[in-house]
């Protein structure tokens, strides 16, 4: 099952189909042949297809799955009418996203003649039924449903819009906090104080630096192609605001957990780097375009290691969608993708690398290494539209942490909670989004660490990082993973797991704290305050 | 400024204009450089853009208000150069200058010294894109100036020396705190070391990075830790002995190239860490000596007019400084001139640059430790 299930992601992910696999059916006489979709969407139909006209128009029918379990206990019957002989059609209704199992589908009708008819979906082969998120279509559907009076194209427009407004708002002040965090992290790294003048501990620095760069003249190099560099900030800022789509931030807290997921991510990620070559090219100087250039050679040559990573986790679970990547992976460590398989673990590695290039930080930061091309693509850039570059890259910084925690790091899955019990309660939810911005968070905090730490490679270096070392092994790891999904026993499977953890992850951990510990010991003496009373000689 | 002629070869070059400010040009210098992509063909050092006419000045004021001036031929390290003009005022007016003068000078050059170097080393690191060694190395160099400052009353340009001595006699307690300045840096280096000397990263952007031979670097004209790094052993406080460094042990280092070749820019790096070392040891020896020695630290005397010439030399941190000075009986130099250790790097520039990338010409120029101002004067 397993092997036919990586076989045919493969081929859907070939085909950027969904994730949905067809199963085929073994031959049956059972009267209802097939049902559709299997994923439970708030509002969405669920077509019951027959097999030689076993239903009855007119009559009053339900459709029952009997297998189902929801937080109130199942089974769940959602009103239906028969449309035709072999077709029955079913709404979901906005409960449906509390159940999840493999169940029989059953069709109960009840004629004129006060008889009732009970019809059923081979017992042998029940449909697995999976949960969809309350997302951006189920919003639109609510709306829909509370504005009747209003013509559906207009509703579901607003909600759009709401939507976007609720995603994007607090983007730039994500922006803000991160950079201002770094900036203290910084100041940390090196002795210095950091931020502390605007705000609580200067919390709000990043808002005042806003402000000013609002008031700011926007300047327009006279021989830069004007639309051009007008523009470019805005593209750069677009490929990363549409990453917000797909982020599962919690079980219910996604904008649309589309069927492409991880390809959609992938793509658009890939509209920054027109932005910062568009960007570049139109400020019509040569450092600018020297950054540009450096930026385009990054960025496309590291899209491939790091979708190559990704496509070990399509691989291993069978679906392009980003909760059914999470979904995947189980709430404890040893269940994430960073430990299911040594593969895995090395794409993670891959992938980490390649999101530091693509979001041009430290050892990365070429396209804009201020030391050699002066600010690199944004030399010209002055304002606001200056302070988009620093948005995008603080930002980017946000969308690394949750994608790594969303694929790898097991998104918001609390530790000894199935996502049925999560289903139960709001407050779940929301001890799963600070699960997940906890472990956002770490893998921001390591990217920021990496940064103040490591001094930059040289284009040659980076190129040949990539194609000669990030590429083939990335490789490997998806012909890996795709062998040991084959071919290794679910029981060494396991065994795999708990032992990468304990070796990679508490014994990696434990070795790493001795390190810290023993620094902090050979270095204690460099307390400046008190060996040299007060701090000054 | 001279007249730089380019030549646009074929299409494909671009000429880039790095500087007169430039991040990493390290003062205002400028370069224009024939580049193919990332690909440097040459890289063309445009110097002059920080010329004061200090050797002019000299002729306009006393032997001894000139000692203001000589903080500026290289405000990273002025000691030196205030050491550089007193010595040859001295020879040529044949002065003697107090024994506990002379070891005040050699502790502050090379308390000097440390802060030169940080400043090299720190900078060397943050064009290369780290700017944590920068910080971290930065605060050690405030505690020298904050040594020097308690000394002399300044943190940057110290008008320290004198004609015939020092400004000033050690603070009470001073002795004490330079010393345990002393043990606490010796540690620094070597955590300074283990942060980024051996970092993967650093390595490959410095081993193997322009390479400049042992003949190279005497045929260019290279000096201090420049000269030292390319395997030339030679250092004027060993070889051409002033001051009262014949009294004090110290080794003086060679580049080994440890990491790859000798004189590559890693070796350039690894000089300048250990005379940390050596200068560290040349101050607590100092300190130690200079205990046992008569008060008096300073014999200018009231009418200094001299005549004839001069010629004299120290190590300042960027190599052999000459001054040469000539006098003809009044207050005033006839003539002066210095001879620094930036200037002669500049020229090797364009030869090395042939062939690198573009951001190694910044990390060339780093581990040559140019300090505009020393160019120029």
């Amino acid at each position: 099952m397993r092997m036919r299930a990586a076989f045919a992601l493969v081929l859907a992910a070939a085909a950027c189909g969904g994730g949905d696999v067809a199963v085929q059916l073994p031959a049956t006489r059972a009267p209802i042949r097939d049902a559709r979709p299997t994923r439970l969407h708030a509002g969405e139909t669920l077509t019951v297809e027959g097999r030689g006209g076993p239903f009855t128009a007119g009559a009053t029918t339900q459709v029952i799955l009997p297998g189902l379990r929801g937080f109130k206990g199942g089974p769940m019957i959602l009103p239906a009418r028969a449309v035709g002989p072999d077709r029955v059609l079913a709404t979901y209704d906005s409960a449906v996203f509390r159940y999840t199992g493999s169940s029989v589908v059953e069709v109960e009708q009840r004629l004129p003649d006060g008889t009732t008819k009970r019809l059923s979906s081979d017992p042998r082969a029940p449909f697995a039924f999976e949960l969809a998120p309350r997302d951006v279509a189920t919003a639109a559907l609510l709306a829909e449903r509370a504005l009747p009076s209003l013509p559906g194209w207009l509703v579901g427009a607003l909600t759009l819009l709401l939507v976007a407004a609720i995603v994007s708002l607090p983007i730039p002040v994500l922006a803000g906090l991160i950079v201002t965090w770094e900036r203290k992290i910084s100041a940390a790294m090196q002795s210095r104080i950091g931020p502390n003048r605007v705000g609580p501990r200067g919390w709000l620095q990043w808002l005042a630096d806003g402000v000013k760069l609002l008031l700011k003249e926007d300047v327009i190099p006279t021989a830069a192609d004007a639309r051009l560099f007008r523009a470019a900030p805005y593209l750069a800022f677009l490929g990363l605001f549409l990453t917000f789509i797909v982020l599962p931030f919690s079980r219910t807290l996604i904008v649309a957990d589309l069927d492409v997921g991880v390809l959609f991510l992938v793509s658009v990620t890939s509209l920054v780097v027109v932005g910062i070559l568009v960007g570049g090219w139109a400020s019509n100087s040569k450092w600018s375009l020297l950054g540009g250039m450096r930026s385009a050679a990054q960025i496309i040559s590291y899209e491939l290691p790091a979708s190559m990573a990704l496509l070990t986790l399509v691989v291993t679970t069978g679906s392009l969608r980003t909760q059914a990547i999470v979904a995947a992976q189980g709430a404890a460590p040893w269940d994430w993708f960073l430990f299911r398989t040594p593969f895995t673990l090395v794409a993670f590695v891959i992938w980490f690398i390649a999101a530091l290039a693509e979001g041009n930080r430290t050892p990365f930061d070429l396209p804009e290494a201020e030391s050699e091309l002066v600010a690199g693509f944004f030399t010209e850039y002055s304002g606001f539209r200056f302070s988009l570059y620093p948005l995008v890259e603080w930002v980017n910084l946000a969308v690394i942490g949750a994608v790594g925690t969303a694929l790898f790091l097991g998104g918001w899955r609390v530790p000894f909670v199935t996502p049925e019990m999560m289903a139960t309660s709001w407050l779940w939810d929301l001890l799963g989004f600070f699960v997940f911005a906890l472990k956002d968070v770490a893998i921001i905090f390591l990217v920021i660490w990496i940064r103040w730490t490591l001094p930059r490679f040289r284009v040659d270096q980076m190129m040949s990082l990539c194609w000669r070392y990030a590429v083939p092994w990335s490789m490997a790891c998806v012909l890996g993973t795709l062998a040991w999904v084959w071919l290794v026993p679910s029981g060494v499977d396991q065994a795999a797991r708990i032992a990468l953890f304990a070796l990679v992850g508490v014994g990696g951990g434990a070795w790493f704290a001795l390190r810290v510990r023993a620094n902090a010991r050979a270095y204690s003496d460099l307390v400046l305050n008190e060996k040299l009373g007060g701090g000054r000689p | 400024m001279s007249e730089i002629v380019i030549d646009r070869g074929d299409g494909d070059e671009v000429v880039l204009n790095m500087g007169p400010q430039h991040p990493s040009t390290h003062g205002v210098i400028r370069f224009v450089i024939r580049t193919d992509g990332e690909i440097m063909k040459e890289a063309i050092p445009d110097v002059g853009y920080l010329h004061r006419a200090i050797e002019h000045i000299a002729e306009k004021c006393t032997y001894e208000g000139f000692m203001p001036y000589t903080d500026r031929v290289d405000y990273v390290c002025a000691m030196t150069a205030n050491h550089a003009w007193a010595l040859a005022v001295e020879k040529l007016g044949a002065l003697p200058v107090p024994e506990r003068a002379e070891y005040l000078r050699v502790i502050t050059d090379e308390l000097n010294r440390i802060s030169s170097h940080a400043i090299a080393l720190g900078a060397m690191a943050m064009d290369l894109g780290a700017t944590t060694p920068f910080m971290l190395i930065l605060r050690e160099r405030e505690f020298v100036n904050e040594l020097i400052e308690e000394l002399c009353g300044a943190r940057l340009t110290y008008n320290y020396h004198r004609v015939g001595g020092v400004g000033w006699d050690l603070p009470a307690g001073w002795r004490d705190k330079v010393l345990r300045w002393c043990d606490h840096f010796v540690p620094v280096i070597d955590e300074y070391q283990r942060l980024i000397a051996e970092n993967a990263l650093f390595v490959r952007r410095l081993a193997n990075m322009a390479v400049i031979t042992a003949e190279e670097a005497v045929g260019y004209g290279l000096v201090g830790p420049n000269l030292r790094a390319s395997g030339v052993d030679f250092d004027v406080r060993r070889d051409l002995p002033y001051s009262v460094y014949p009294k004090l042990k110290f080794e003086v280092p060679v580049g080994r190239g440890a990491m790859g070749t000798v004189g590559d820019a890693w070796d350039r790096y690894a000089v300048r860490i250990d005379e940390w070392r050596q200068s560290v040891a040349l101050v607590r020896q100092a300190l130690d000596l200079v205990a046992g020695t008569p008060p008096e630290f300073l014999s200018t005397p009231k009418k200094l007019k001299p005549t004839g010439e001069a010629f004299a030399r120290v190590e300042a941190a960027r190599g052999q400084m000459s001054c040469y000075v000539v006098g003809d009986g009044g207050a005033n130099a006839y003539r002066a001139r210095f001879r620094t250790g930036s200037f002669n790097a500049m020229q090797i520039i364009r030869a090395k640059s042939r062939g690198l990338m573009v951001a190694d010409l910044v990390a060339l120029i780093a581990s040559l430790d140019v300090v505009a101002p020393e160019i120029d004067r």
